[in-house]
């Protein structure tokens, strides 16, 4: 079963995610509120994919993704932004970013993108 | 203020919520708040950094931003509780991060922050720059779009100031926030495709009843 680690400052999104996640048929293994509890948490739990919202406080997505890279190369990490703007995405997927979803996401969407980032598809 | 930087506010702000409560929301007429306005019982508020910079504020009665919190959750919410004001202030990243998009493909280019949600009534806010103000009316009650943005000057904007609790309980309440004044008529612009000016409409106070004004024309080429 596909493992994932979900990252969001809103209660609400991670809330949401998790269900839709655990629908899908994947395990949801932790969240975390903000970038520098993800990356803790990616080291501690190794998810197979990491849902990451951009903009949070404390440390942004990017950021960190960024420190997830560097721990571990192979991560595959899914941006999850209300943002679309072309420099975010892109600045992600420079970074090493498996791929982004755009704020309001559709269910199917978010299943498709973890599938595919998890090499699972 | 230019009327072009609240149009992707509304434009966003419209989809998201057809999108959430599944029905298309009715704007209103727009108009002029000054910088320091009171809010409505649920506000969020999101700072926009960049090309422009200020906030935008989300404002709806506490019954409406429970209705819509239910929609976003697809489950019944009988209490505005932490999970309500979360989903209420990820509509509010939502739709700004959505307006940022537009914004950036109008040619300012700009980020937003983290929502701050505000509960209870009457509320002080003071922006940095007047804000523009679009009610959308929806089957949930009415939203409105608070837009206080400029160019940026390269300094950033300041945090929006909640005012000073009152000294003491005794103190009377503050009184009900004056209705925003409608724009008075200005000299027509030589700029082709700028968004119409707000039209002078008659004073009053706010209702709920959906305007026939047409809302703030997008600019061409602005989706």
């Amino acid at each position: 079963m596909t493992s994932v680690l979900v990252v969001d400052d809103a209660l609400f999104m991670r809330a949401t995610l998790k269900k839709l996640l655990t629908e899908a048929g994947f395990q949801v293994v932790g969240e975390a509120e903000n970038g520098e509890l993800a990356v803790a948490r990616y080291q501690e739990l190794h998810p197979d994919v990491v849902m990451m919202d951009i903009t949070m406080p404390t440390m942004n997505g990017l950021s960190a993704l960024k420190e997830i890279m560097k721990v571990d190369p192979k991560a595959a990490v899914i941006m999850c932004t209300a943002l679309g703007q072309e420099s975010s995405v892109m600045s992600a997927l420079d970074s090493g970013a498996k791929d982004y979803i755009i704020k309001p996401f559709k269910s199917d969407k978010v299943v498709a993108a973890v599938k595919k980032a998890s090499g699972k598809d | 203020m230019k009327a072009e930087f609240i149009n992707p506010f509304v434009t966003a702000g419209m989809q998201v919520l057809e999108s959430v409560i599944q029905s298309v929301p009715d704007p209103g007429q727009l108009a002029v708040r000054s910088a320091t306005f009171t809010t409505q019982q649920v506000s969020i508020v999101i700072g926009v950094t960049g090309a422009v910079e200020g906030h935008v504020v989300y404002g709806m009665p506490l019954v409406t931003a429970t209705k819509i919190a239910a929609a976003m959750a697809s489950t019944p919410i009988m209490t505005f509780d932490e999970m309500a004001g979360s989903a209420i202030a990820e509509l509010g990243n939502i739709v700004s991060g959505n307006a940022a998009t537009l914004l950036s493909e109008a040619g300012y280019e700009c980020e937003i922050t983290p929502p701050t949600l505000i509960r209870g009534s009457d509320v002080e806010v003071s922006t940095s720059t007047p804000a523009l103000v679009v009610p959308l009316y929806t089957d949930f009650g009415k939203v409105e779009i608070n837009v206080a943005l400029r160019e940026s000057t390269g300094r950033p904007a300041p945090v929006p100031e909640p005012a000073p609790p009152s000294a003491s309980e005794s103190e009377p309440a503050p009184g009900p926030e004056p209705a925003p004044t409608p724009v008075p008529e200005p000299a027509p612009t030589s700029e082709p495709g700028a968004a119409p000016e707000p039209d002078p409409a008659d004073s009053g106070p706010e209702d709920n009843q959906p305007s026939d004004d047409s809302m703030a024309k997008p600019e061409e080429g602005q989706s």
